[in-house]
């Protein structure tokens, strides 16, 4: 599947050396990407300041792996999956798929690669038409990219994708509204794998399920990933399922990542006061090691993505915040083993490089 | 030390007609709510468990729903008996309830201090002024900054935890002896899921008040929970204590859940169980079986021509299955984990 | 809020000269000028005009750009022109027939409102009881029967039965109160039934919609008396949308009734532009439109009003 990177394309790759930022093994590379959006007012619709939704977020997607990015409200996580699929215009930054930048791609170009990318959303039925049967939902992607003209094929190959994701195939003139949620998100799974594709974004995938049924989705995901090869990135809030589904977990707070490691690492040696926070407020279902845990409150809510805070985007409400938090940005560092934290604190402590692409 | 039943739950019936169907949405609920308990109940999505909290504060409207059976004793008094006038004394006073999405249960039209006033006055001899002053103390006790200008803006103007601090206020403004949360933080983010919780566990603490917490989220009950009842299909099909429940679970339901939920604290190699299948349609269920029986591995022909009572396997814990025993294998691989 | 007002007021201006434009141009875009009508009617008889005079003296002759701007001088000076054919000015017009347009307008608004917020907010209450159902079958009737035929109807039955006739000649309200109510409330009532039972089965359907809300169900849970439930919970809530449907029925009624008008011999402003039409009076379609067209953006503005009024969440801006 993957081709060689190719550098004479891209404008200005001259001048960086391909080692240094584009791995072989990374499906996708994103390099401080930016999406702000324009807040209007008045009648003419004039610019008084700008949601900066993802302000400068820079990660890698390993082939067959699954990047976990978990945040709360405002954080920006769907937006960077958007971002990630080219379904917005970024402010700025670099997005890499197969070493190839995004920017650079024609548009015919990138409609033979939007098959290999997909995105299965909360509820992806709420945006498509109640009177499509489910097999007319499979069948759609198809259609549209021409893969296959025969009709009794094209039929073939949606039974087999509602087989493989456990949906009974005799069901497939029924319509969406006749499944249940659980159902509906398998069915969504497999419309998004009709293309066949390689890199799929999941964005509060298992939000809206009940708990026995997001263990399922969960499950199938994972076992649909190992048996095709597919890479994930799974966006979500609760931190338990992104941690347990990803290889690696950004944590993203107000359009910034805070912290970016492996799953394992996240929770044995969280180091951002946010990780912290986020680990201490998700309760572990069994009530003697819960109630044993360090307990952090945060105070206060999270900022309006329109008026972040100067410095660190945390320091609001972190309590380890100094004077130093209010007023500088911290930069990205490596702590080591991949581990990667933007806090002044645990670089001061750790005296830690800064990290570099 | 055991204290004084405040709420009890016996034999409640909640079934709701659609086109001459008949479903049960709860069918023979019966628990004991003590003084100063935090009371958690647990299931999924048509599971009941909100229709029983409902069925409490009588908010079950015909059509389509209706309270076919059983009693709720109120301090020793049948609210279901009760005249509605007198019963409107109790709902927002004695036992008053919080929402899942705060954003849609207060007023949109209304301020914030105008809606805690009114449930001040509804119950209480204060003069406005009083109760407006209440009104203000109540939102600093549970957390909002600058309680005396909050108290003039209006929900919109809030943020959903906020909203939801607003409406614990207006529960607690007649220091109600049992107060029902609904899913009280699902619509929340994490950290403020967990600002509000620790504000109406310590309110619970501090005004020694009954908290019924109906919930999806196993880690919540574990951190908050005296006791936990497990509703499937319209019933418990467990009860006992938290740590009864979680580490001692005896219906196969009950297990497959827990080891359903992804542990944060354990290596993703931990693996994730899944219990086969979705919750039943409960219009479907025949009545003389075990609900749980088509998505559970144990099930034989018993569970599905006989529906099991809930039995005590120990002291207070309570679990209706006929195979209870022989979950005791896979009980201990979880335990061992 | 008073800023808002301020600005609305000042984008009144550019709306109305857009108004004028349209109004205007509309006029002559229809076939045959007033000078044509009038040969058509005279030829008829056998007399004939000559046209070029006429027009000449009408100021039709003039390119259509300066008669616009004639005009538009005019009306700016308040001076909406004079009629064509008869020996009166269009502001006399307006001075003679706008009080009664809008009296008749104004009556069966509040007929209408009467009618459809107490039996729609009964209805919800009471949703598919047999009063319910007896009063949407009963509005359905109403919507269904044509005005015109109604008011006919009353016209003719009650005065064939008991020699009882409704009044229909006009006195200014200043002078007989009481006999102009009398002429008045008979049409008003009239044309309001049909607003009025579209109106209620819209106040019925949305005050069902909020029941339905969460906010409804806390307002339970917190001990609120099922008559402040719905007063202060659901009506307050299900207002909103009924004042945008209230704002287009106020336009509409100002709009003039002719039919009403016609029937009941009432001297509106409806029939004075049905007939300037026919001849072609351009000034007084003209001023008679304007003035409509202001009343109608100043009902709008107070809508908009009421709307942050009712509902805090409305950012006016």
């Amino acid at each position: 599947m993957s081709q060689p990177l190719n550098f004479t394309e891209m404008p200005g790759a001259p001048e960086r050396p391909q080692d240094q930022f584009l791995n072989p093994e990374d499906i996708m590379y994103v390099r401080d990407l930016k999406m702000h959006f324009p807040v209007t007012k008045g009648l003419l619709k004039r610019q008084v300041g700008s949601v900066k939704a993802v302000d400068g977020v820079t990660f890698r997607v390993k082939r067959g792996q699954t990047l976990g990015i978990v945040g709360e409200s405002g954080s920006g996580k769907s937006t960077i999956g958007n971002c990630l699929l080219k379904n917005v215009n970024i402010t700025s930054g670099d997005i890499f798929y197969d070493g190839n930048n995004m920017k650079d791609i024609n548009p015919r170009a990138m409609r033979r690669m939007r098959k290999n990318m997909q995105m299965i959303t909360q509820d992806p039925f709420a945006s498509l038409d109640p009177r499509m049967t489910i097999l007319d939902v499979v069948c759609e992607g198809l259609r549209i990219h021409k893969q296959i003209d025969n009709k009794h094929e094209m039929e073939d190959m949606a039974i087999r994708q509602l087989e493989m994701v456990g949906i009974n195939p005799d069901f497939r003139f029924r319509y969406p509204h006749e499944f249940s949620g659980g159902q509906r998100q398998r069915i969504s799974i497999a419309r998004a794998l009709a293309l066949q594709p390689n890199f799929i974004v999941c964005d509060e995938v298992v939000s809206a399920l009940d708990v026995s049924i997001q263990a399922q989705i969960v499950s199938l995901l994972m076992q649909l990933q190992e048996s095709m090869n597919l890479t994930y990135v799974f966006i979500g809030h609760d931190l338990s399922v992104v941690r347990y589904i990803s290889n690696n977990v950004a944590v993203l707070y107000l359009g910034k990542i805070m912290e970016m490691t492996s799953s394992d690492e996240l929770y044995d040696n969280p180091l951002h006061p946010y990780t912290r926070a986020l680990i201490s407020a998700a309760p572990i279902p069994n009530p003697i090691v819960d109630r044993a845990r360090e307990r952090i409150l945060l105070e206060g809510e999270i900022p309006s993505p329109i008026n972040p805070p100067k410095g660190c985007n945390f320091c609001t409400r972190c309590p380890y915040a100094t004077k130093r938090c209010h007023e500088e940005e911290p930069e990205m560092i490596d702590v080591g083993n991949e581990h990667y934290v933007a806090c002044h604190l645990v670089a001061d402590r750790t005296g830690g490089k800064v990290e570099n692409g | 030390m055991e204290q004084e039943v405040v709420l009890e739950v016996q034999n409640l019936k909640t079934y709701f007609y659609n086109n001459g169907r008949e479903l049960r949405a709860v069918d023979d609920l019966s628990y004991k709510v003590h003084k100063g308990e935090c009371v958690a109940i647990i299931g999924e999505s048509g599971s009941g468990k909100t229709v029983s909290a409902l069925s409490i504060l009588r908010l079950i409207s015909y059509p389509p729903g209706l309270v076919m059976g059983g009693k709720i004793l109120f301090e020793g008094k049948d609210l279901l008996e009760m005249e509605d006038s007198e019963y409107r004394q109790i709902r927002g006073s004695d036992i008053s309830m919080i929402f899942q999405e705060p954003s849609a249960a207060l007023n949109p039209v209304d301020t914030i201090g105008n809606q805690i006033v009114e449930n001040i006055l509804l119950h209480t001899d204060m003069t406005k002024e009083q109760a407006r002053a209440r009104a203000i103390e109540l939102l600093a006790e549970v957390g909002i900054p600058n309680a005396e200008e909050r108290v003039k803006q209006y929900p919109f103007e809030f943020s959903g935890g906020m909203q939801q601090r607003a409406m614990i206020a207006m529960a607690m403004s007649c220091n109600p002896k049992v107060l029902i949360a609904d899913e009280p933080t699902t619509a929340l983010d994490v950290t403020v899921q967990a600002q509000v919780l620790e504000q109406l566990n310590k309110l619970r603490q501090d005004h020694n008040m009954a908290l019924i917490i109906i919930t999806h989220n196993l880690g919540v009950v574990a951190r908050y929970a005296d006791s936990v009842k497990i509703m499937y299909g319209g019933k418990i099909v467990e009860a006992g204590t938290v740590e009864d429940v979680f580490l001692r679970p005896a219906h196969p339901y009950t297990l497959g859940l827990i080891r359903a939920v992804p542990r944060l604290d354990l290596p993703r190699s931990h693996g994730l169980y899944t219990i086969e299948g979705e919750p039943p349609d409960m219009s479907k269920i025949a009545p003389n079986c075990c609900a749980f029986h088509t998505r559970c591995k144990y099930a034989d022909e018993k569970c599905r021509t006989c529906r099991p009572q809930l039995e005590a396997v120990g002291e207070g814990h309570l679990c209706a299955c006929w195979h209870k025993d022989m979950l005791e294998e896979e009980r201990k691989e979880v335990l061992s984990e | 809020m008073g800023k808002y007002i301020v600005k609305r007021i000042l984008l009144l201006i550019p709306t109305i000269l857009l108004v004028c434009v349209i109004v205007f141009a509309l006029m002559r875009l229809i076939p045959m000028d007033a000078v044509a009508v009038l040969q058509n009617k005279l030829s008829a008889s056998g007399n004939y005009v000559d046209e070029d005079y006429v027009r000449a003296l009408l100021g039709l002759d003039k390119p259509a750009i300066q008669q616009f701007f004639i005009w538009i001088a005019d009306v700016l000076r308040g001076d909406l022109g004079d009629s064509f054919f008869d020996h009166t000015t269009v502001n006399q017009i307006l001075a003679s027939k706008l009080p009664v347009t809008l009296e008749l307008g104004i009556l069966s608004l509040i007929f209408t409102n009467l009618i459809s917020i107490p039996l729609g907010l009964f209805c919800a209450a009471h949703q598919d009881s047999i009063s319910d159902y007896t009063i949407r079958v009963i509005s359905t009737i109403l919507i269904a029967m044509p005005v015109f035929w109604i008011a006919t109807l009353v016209l003719i039955y009650p005065n064939l039965w008991w020699g009882w006739a409704p009044t229909v000649t006009y006195t200014p309200i200043w002078e007989a109160p009481i006999e102009n109510l009398k002429m008045f409330i008979l049409p008003a009532l009239l044309s309001a039934m049909g607003q009025a039972g579209i109106q209620m089965r819209t106040i019925r359907t949305m005050t069902l919609e909020v029941m339905r809300q969460d906010y409804i169900r806390t307002a339970w849970a917190k001990g609120v008396p099922e008559r402040r439930v719905m007063t202060h919970y659901a009506f307050r809530n299900a207002l909103i949308p009924i004042i945008t449907m209230i704002g287009g029925s106020v336009s509409m009624m100002i709009g003039g009734n002719v039919v009403m008008e016609n029937i009941f011999n009432i001297p509106g402003l409806g029939s004075a532009m049905v007939s300037a039409l026919n001849s072609r009076d351009y000034p007084i379609v003209q001023g008679c439109v304007l003035v409509l067209a202001l009343f109608v953006m100043v009902i709008n503005l107070i809508v908009d009003i009421a709307y942050k009024w009712i509902d805090p969440r409305v950012q006016l801006d």
